[in-house]
């Protein structure tokens, strides 16, 4: 899911680092400080995701939990990610400096769209609450990958081929992601039901 | 406070010897050369191989492309040295899939014009297992996590104070 260095034309680099900059003062702007740990705790549990592997065909693919930051976070979502993906550049070598803004963008838009259509049902129990959050999960990862595609293309990587084969390794990480982001939210609601309610102020 | 909280983010993130010794998700290369081949290994980390993966050798100084090719089912590619045409600098054998993992593994001249097999060059970008995490990284990431959320806390607090 992160792009590597080396890959993308400076103006995509530069637009993608405009648009996270823009992103992550909303983000800090409409972030609810009172409850900045449990930001943090998912941040940490995003920057840790991609240590888990799934094998699948020719490669292999991480978990994300895009989808879950957006339906918890809201905008606040731009600088957990932008956070989590630096420390992942720094530490792991995984993306890069100069392609933060575009990793970045790719996931965080993604999540922050799962969050303004998922939310009004994130609140009640039972089913509704279960099929919104996998919705959240399956879609953040389909969104994403179609960024991605689409980052690559206008980096004169062929579109279609870009989206092929990004679609084809994470599609089954699609369904993995939303089943896990709807056990995680159903297990949060039990026993930390504050967890759902971190983006009111 | 939101300056104070870019300050406390660059300080915190940007502290000096962060250790840069680690692998995650990513592309893994090696190239050697043996008895006038150039071979090149791309593992995706977990060990699997890149598939038919798109391979390029080329010249580091003038920065032209020697030659292509693709990996086959097990990851593998090779090039006879002879097919690459005249060069006398370093080469650099890059990886780059669709989904935009990318790296590369260097050898200089001495590495693939000599006739003899050669030790694993010291000028690639990925070192011994591609699988290795160092744990102390993923403490040393949730701890600046941690730090920053604190930080904000206690930034925070003291803003409400004075109000």
């Amino acid at each position: 899911m992160h792009i590597s260095e080396g890959v993308l034309t400076v103006p995509v680099l530069a637009g993608g680092g405009v648009l996270t900059v823009i992103g992550t003062a909303i983000g800090i702007k409409n972030m609810n400080y009172e409850k900045i740990m449990s930001t943090s705790l998912l941040t940490a549990t995003f920057f840790v995701a991609t240590l888990i592997h799934v094998p699948v065909g020719p490669g292999s693919v991480h978990l994300v939990l895009g989808g879950l930051l957006g339906i918890l976070l809201g905008w606040a979502c731009f600088p957990a990610i932008l956070t989590a993906l630096l420390l992942q550049a720094l530490l792991f070598q995984y993306g890069g400096i100069y392609v933060l803004g575009v990793n970045t963008i790719n996931m965080a838009v993604p999540a922050l769209l799962c969050y303004y259509l998922v939310k009004p049902w994130l609140k009640q129990q039972g089913k509704k609450q279960s099929i919104a959050s996998f919705a959240g999960g399956f879609l953040s990862v389909f969104l994403s990958t179609l960024m991605i595609a689409t980052t690559l293309w206008i980096s004169d990587t062929g579109f279609l081929r870009a989206a092929q084969a990004t679609m084809a390794i994470h599609l089954p990480m699609m369904f993995i992601e939303g089943i896990i982001t709807m056990f995680i939210v159903s297990f949060l609601a039990k026993v930390q039901p504050e967890f759902l309610t971190i983006t009111d102020q | 406070m939101k300056n104070s909280l870019f300050f406390l983010i660059t300080a915190v993130i940007f502290i000096p010897g962060l250790p840069i010794n680690s692998h995650a998700h990513k592309i893994n290369v090696f190239a050697y050369v043996e008895n006038q081949t150039i071979f090149c290994e791309a593992v995706f980390s977990g060990g699997r191989p890149a598939q038919k993966a798109p391979v390029q050798i080329m010249d580091t100084k003038t920065r032209a492309t020697l030659a292509t090719g693709k990996t086959d089912t097990n990851g593998h590619y090779n090039i006879a040295v002879s097919s690459i045409k005249n060069s006398r600098n370093s080469i650099e054998v890059i990886v780059q899939t669709d989904d935009g993992h990318r790296n590369s593994w260097t050898l200089a001249p001495k590495d693939y014009l000599d006739n003899t097999i050669h030790q694993p060059p010291h000028s690639g970008t990925e070192q011994n297992s591609p699988d290795a995490v160092p744990i102390k990284n993923i403490i040393l990431g949730l701890f600046c996590i941690f730090s920053i959320a604190g930080g904000v806390h206690l930034l925070s607090s003291k803003k409400r104070k004075r109000q």
